[in-house]
């Protein structure tokens, strides 16, 4: 075997040994959301829309350590029904699920603190989809 | 009496929520979307009534005209697609002043020129979530007695 052909197949090897390329979610920053224990949307009713590029999931997190348990919910901007939600706990600043869509599905997010907790004031989220 | 009454009570509503300014949520929200939704345009046998303002809780003006958009552009694909609209009607839907410079607006220009060359995966997908709404909206609507959109 020649060189040329031990380095294409050094080549070939290294491409094939690459990870697939992970699927790039797109994710939007919401800064100082003022929740209560009353549901309020982000934004006023932000619309966000699942991307072409990622894994057809929508996800929250909150960047902040939130300091009370909050409940993230999803709706769809046609006809604002509930998708989904959830809630997170004290000091939990992993991605929660939302949902699992397609391409193009328009959402809205709202939010409010557990019943009896007060309010959380200036905390920054975050969403992928 | 009663007529007078409630129309009393919407012209409250509307004139309040003109009044409130962009983030003031405003109620009763079927009555102000009512009045919001009469000037936007919709393929025929269209209405607004499947959706679900009783569970939305406040609402700002510009929140309900965004819905009422949305739901009309969603009218319009299915019109397009089955055959009750031209494809120019989808012309002008992204750039409607509820979405300017927002996501939606991006989503929907790219959905109307998969439309215009042969569809897309964009296209499906906006279409089946407003395929499986209007199937929500006209259950919704003969809940409350309402007359289902076409």
């Amino acid at each position: 075997m020649d060189r040329r052909c031990v380095a294409l197949c050094a080549a070939a090897c290294a491409v094939l040994a690459l990870p697939a390329a992970a699927p790039a979610q797109v994710t939007t920053d919401l800064n100082n959301w003022n929740l209560t224990e009353t549901p309020n949307w982000w934004g006023g009713g932000t619309q966000f829309h699942i991307s072409s590029s990622g894994d057809g999931t929508a996800s929250y997190r909150w960047l902040d350590s939130p300091n009370k348990t909050t409940v993230i919910a999803a709706h769809r901007c046609t006809d604002v029904s509930l998708i989904n939600s959830v809630a997170i706990s004290v000091n939990n600043t992993s991605y929660h699920h939302l949902f699992s869509a397609w391409a193009g599905v328009c959402f809205m997010l709202r939010g409010r603190t557990a019943i009896g907790s007060g309010s959380m004031v200036n905390h920054d989220g975050r969403v992928r989809r | 009496m009663k007529r007078l009454l409630a129309l009393l009570i919407l012209a409250v509503a509307v004139f309040g929520a003109a009044r409130s300014g962009s983030a003031e949520p405003v109620a009763p929200t079927r009555a102000v979307a009512d009045a919001l939704g009469r000037d936007i345009p919709l393929p025929a046998g269209g209405n607004f009534s499947g959706v679900r303002w009783e569970q939305a809780g406040e609402l700002s003006r510009e929140q309900i005209t965004a819905v009422l958009h949305y739901n009309a552009a969603c009218q319009w694909l299915r019109a397009w697609r089955d055959g009750r609209a031209p494809v120019t009607a989808l012309a002008g839907l992204a750039s409607w002043p509820a979405w300017r410079g927002t996501e939606t607006a991006k989503v929907l220009a790219e959905v109307e020129h998969q439309a215009r060359t042969g569809g897309g995966p964009l296209l499906e997908g906006v279409l089946r979530d407003c395929d499986a709404s209007h199937a929500r909206e006209v259950e919704y609507a003969r809940s409350l007695g309402l007359k289902p959109s076409g």
